[in-house]
């Protein structure tokens, strides 16, 4: 699944069927390389899902177990949030300083939240490469095709 | 000269960004470096955003990662510390002695022009050119910079600046084939004991 696809897409309640929001974004946790919550609704109403509490992304909403799922962000979310940490628009930069420019997607296995690559206009990279996730860019390691 | 070939300046105004965290924790004010050992001693930095700054804090070369094109990359923040004593006394020496502004003469007497910038190789550090203004009759085209390799040492006196005079033919005005001459101009150097 791509990231551009679940983004807007309405996170609906399985126990009720009622629409509690939409996705306004991922958190990423950049050791295990996974999506580990989702970000519904944007501002000070912004609530995360961990994703333990989601039972499908599908390609017409993302369905939770139920309303009670939603809770304030937590430490190190509220920088997804917040919008200090970006996902779509973030600096990709290999651990040698070189710029692989903005992600413009981000492709994940819808069943596990695991990150499978990051895509930027100039690249696609393995999400076996990512480093960390900071508020000033992803970084990667470097590929072999980079100067030394 | 495998690696990438920046000029100083090129390097002033990076980001220095953390491969742990990426957060970029400064920006690059100065580039610091030994004229005598012609190589990068490390950084002086700056605050980065609006309340920018100079800051107390010194980077290492030691504990530098990689320099990129786009950033300096250290590991984690740990790199950029209060102001070690060892290093701040480097910065203070090699200021002194700033290379920038000095005569380039040639052991044969002759001026080849003013030093404007260095020419570092990333991967070793070492400084292994200079961009000079000056006798445009050595520049292959006008309006070109004028990039000199020089020895892997060489004599300093704060003033000026001496090479061999075998250096002429390796004069170039474009980095990208520059790494080549660095390696053919020191090659024909006679072997240092």
């Amino acid at each position: 699944m791509l990231l551009t696809n679940t983004l807007g897409e309405n996170v609906v309640s399985k126990s009720t069927a009622e629409t509690l929001g939409s996705v306004q974004g991922v958190i990423i946790d950049a050791g295990d390389r996974r999506v580990v919550a989702v970000q519904v609704g944007k501002g000070r109403k912004a609530r995360v899902v961990p994703w333990g509490s989601v039972s499908g992304v599908g390609s017409a909403a993302v369905v939770v177990d139920d309303e009670d799922a939603l809770r304030e962000p937590a430490d190190g979310e509220d920088r997804y949030v917040g919008g200090s940490v970006k996902v779509i628009g973030a600096l990709v930069l290999s651990d040698r300083g070189n710029g692989h420019g903005d992600i413009v997607d981000v492709e994940y296995d819808e069943e596990t939240g695991s990150v499978i690559s990051i895509r930027t206009g100039a690249a696609t990279i393995a999400a076996e490469r990512l480093l960390s996730i900071g508020s000033y860019a992803w970084v990667v390691a470097a590929g072999d095709d980079e100067p030394a | 000269m495998s690696g990438l070939l920046l000029r100083g300046t090129d390097l002033n105004g990076l980001p220095v960004v953390s491969i742990a965290a990426g957060e970029a924790l400064a920006d690059v004010k100065d580039v610091v470096y030994s004229a005598e050992r012609g190589a990068l001693l490390g950084f002086t930095l700056n605050k980065r955003g609006f309340f920018s700054g100079p800051m107390k804090h010194v980077l290492a070369y030691g504990d530098l990662a990689a320099i990129g094109r786009d950033a300096v990359m250290v590991t984690d923040d740990s790199a950029v510390t209060d102001e070690a004593a060892a290093l701040s006394a480097v910065v203070a020496e090699s200021s002194e002695r700033d290379v920038i502004g000095n005569d380039v003469l040639t052991d044969g007497g002759k001026r080849l022009g003013r030093v404007i910038d260095v020419v570092v190789e990333v991967t070793s550090g070492d400084v292994v050119g200079y961009e000079l203004t000056g006798d445009e009759t050595l520049q292959g085209h006008a309006g070109r910079p004028l990039l000199i390799p020089i020895p892997a040492t060489l004599a300093v006196s704060g003033t000026a600046l001496m090479v061999p005079a075998s250096v002429e033919p390796f004069i170039r005005d474009d980095l990208s084939g520059f790494g080549a001459a660095v390696d053919e101009f020191r090659g024909q150097l006679p072997q240092e004991a």
